[in-house]
C-alpha cells in the first residue's frame, strides 16, 4: 500500500513533500486500524453465524426429542385407558348376559387399566436434575414451549443483528482498505510528478482517497 | 529514519501473519464447535429415539400384560371355583405371551422394573447414556477455544495501530527536519509500545 520509496523522495522539504509525507502517515495508521477493524467485525461476523447454527442444529435436536416423548407418553396413556374402557364393556356386556364370568375379567381389565395410567404416567415422567442424566440429554427432555421459543428469538437476533451489522461494518472496512490503497497509488504518482499542477491535483485526490478511507472508517466503528 | 520505517514494516508484517494464523485458528475451532454440535445432536436424539420409541413401547407393553395377569389372579382368587378357572386361564395365557415378549426386551429386565409396575425410562437412558463406546463431544470448549484465539488476532491487530503511528512518526521525521530528532524518538517508542503490546497480546506463545 505504502512505498518506502515515496517517503524517501519527502526529503526535499518543501510544502508539497510535507503533505505527502503526513498523507503517508495518515495512510499507514488508517491501513492499520482499517485492518484491525476488519479483522475484529469478520471474526464477530463469523462468531454469530456459527453461534446461531450451532442454535438451529440445538433446536433440531430438541424439537424431535420432545415430540418423542409426547407421543411415547400419549400413547401408553391411550393403552391404558383403552384397557379400562375394554373392562367396562366387558363388564355391562357381562351383566346384560348374567355372564359372571365376564363381569369378573371387565373388572380385572379395568383395573388393571387404572393401575396402567399410573404407569404409564411414570414411565413417561420429564426427567429432573436427580435423573443422573447428562446435562445436554436432560436440557433436550426438559426444553419447554417458551424455552424453544427464546431459543427461535436469539437464533434470530444472532442472523438478523448480529451477523448482519458485522457484515456491514466488516464490508466498510474493506472497502476503506480498498480506496486507501487507491490513495497508496496515487500519493506514489504525486511524488513522482512532483510539485506541478499535475501532481498537485493527483495529490488532492489522494488526501480525498483517504478522508474517504476514514469516513468509512468511521462507518464501520460507529 | 530509513532503518525505522523498514522495521515497522517488517514488524507489521509479522504481527499482521500472527494475527491472521490466530483468526484462522478461530474461524476452524468455531467451524469445529458446529460440527460437534450437529454431531452430538445427532447421537442425542438416536439414543433417546431408540429408548422412546423402541425399548420403552415393548417394556409398557411387558407391563401391560404383567399387570393384567395380576389382576386376573387376584379376581380370581375371590370369585366361585367355576369363574376363577376361566380367569387363571386367562393369566396363564397372559404369562405365557409375557415369557415370549421379555425376551426380546431388552429394557423389560429386573434391573429396571418399578415398584410398583412398569419399567425405568430414565434409568434406561442413563445407562445408554453412559456407554463408554458413546463418543464425548465437548461443543462448548471448543468455542471458547475459538474465542481465546479471536481474543488474540485482535489484540495483535490493535498493537498494529501502534506500529502504524511508528510509521507516521518516520515519515513526518524525513521532511520536518527541525523536529526529525523527536519525531524519530517518538517513532522508536511507538514502534516498542507495539511490539510489547503484540508481545502480551501472545505474539509468541
Amino acid at each position: 500500500m505504502i512505498d518506502l520509496e515515496t517517503v524517501h523522495d519527502t526529503r526535499a522539504g518543501t510544502r508539497f513533500h510535507r503533505a505527502i509525507a503526513i498523507l503517508l502517515g495518515c495512510i499507514a495508521v488508517l491501513a492499520a486500524t482499517l485492518g484491525a477493524v476488519q479483522l475484529h467485525r469478520s471474526q464477530a461476523e463469523t462468531r454469530a453465524a456459527t453461534q446461531a447454527a450451532r442454535l438451529t442444529a440445538d433446536l433440531g435436536a430438541g424439537i424431535p426429542v420432545q415430540a418423542m416423548t409426547l407421543a411415547m407418553l400419549g400413547g401408553f396413556v391411550q393403552d391404558a385407558v383403552t384397557r379400562q374402557l375394554e373392562g367396562s364393556t366387558r363388564q355391562y356386556i357381562g351383566a346384560v348376559g348374567a355372564d359372571e364370568a365376564a363381569v369378573a375379567a371387565g373388572v380385572a381389565e379395568q383395573l388393571a387399566g387404572e393401575r396402567l395410567v399410573e404407569i404409564a404416567t411414570v414411565m413417561g415422567a420429564t426427567p429432573d436434575a436427580s435423573s443422573g442424566l447428562p446435562a445436554y440429554e436432560l436440557r433436550l427432555l426438559t426444553l419447554d414451549e417458551a424455552s424453544m421459543l427464546r431459543e427461535v428469538g436469539e437464533q434470530n437476533r444472532l442472523i438478523d443483528v448480529d451477523v448482519a451489522t458485522a457484515s456491514a461494518d466488516s464490508g466498510a472496512a474493506v472497502a476503506g482498505l480498498s480506496v486507501l490503497a487507491l490513495a497508496g497509488v496515487l500519493v506514489g504518482l504525486a511524488s513522482v510528478l512532483g510539485a506541478d499542477r499535475a501532481g498537485r491535483a493527483t495529490l488532492a485526490m489522494a488526501w480525498t482517497a483517504t478522508a474517504l478511507a476514514g469516513v468509512l472508517l468511521m462507518t464501520a466503528l460507529v | 529514519m530509513a532503518l525505522l520505517l523498514a522495521v515497522a514494516a517488517i514488524v507489521a508484517a509479522i504481527i499482521t501473519l500472527v494475527a491472521v494464523t490466530s483468526s484462522s485458528d478461530a474461524s476452524g475451532a468455531w467451524q469445529s464447535a458446529l460440527r460437534q454440535e450437529v454431531a452430538r445432536g445427532v447421537q442425542a436424539v438416536n439414543d433417546l429415539h431408540y429408548v422412546y420409541e423402541v425399548e420403552a413401547p415393548g417394556a409398557f407393553r411387558v407391563a401391560t400384560s404383567e399387570v393384567q395377569a395380576q389382576e386376573y389372579r387376584a379376581a380370581a382368587a375371590s370369585a366361585v371355583p367355576a369363574v376363577a378357572a376361566q380367569l387363571d386361564a386367562q393369566a396363564q395365557v397372559l404369562e405365557m405371551s409375557l415369557d415370549v415378549l421379555r425376551s426380546s426386551i431388552e429394557m423389560a429386565v429386573p434391573a429396571y422394573a418399578l415398584p410398583d409396575g412398569g419399567y425405568d425410562t430414565l434409568g434406561r437412558i442413563a445407562d445408554r447414556l453412559a456407554d463408554p463406546a458413546r463418543v464425548a463431544r465437548d461443543p462448548d470448549a471448543a468455542m471458547a477455544t475459538g474465542d481465546a484465539a479471536a481474543v488474540r488476532a485482535d489484540r495483535l491487530m490493535d498493537s498494529i495501530i501502534i506500529v502504524g503511528l511508528a510509521f507516521l512518526f518516520g515519515a513526518l521525521a524525513q521532511t520536518f527536519r527541525q523536529a526529525q530528532r523527536q519525531l524519530l524518538a517518538m517513532g522508536w517508542l511507538a514502534l516498542g509500545a507495539g511490539v510489547a503490546v503484540a508481545l502480551m497480546g501472545g505474539l509468541v506463545r
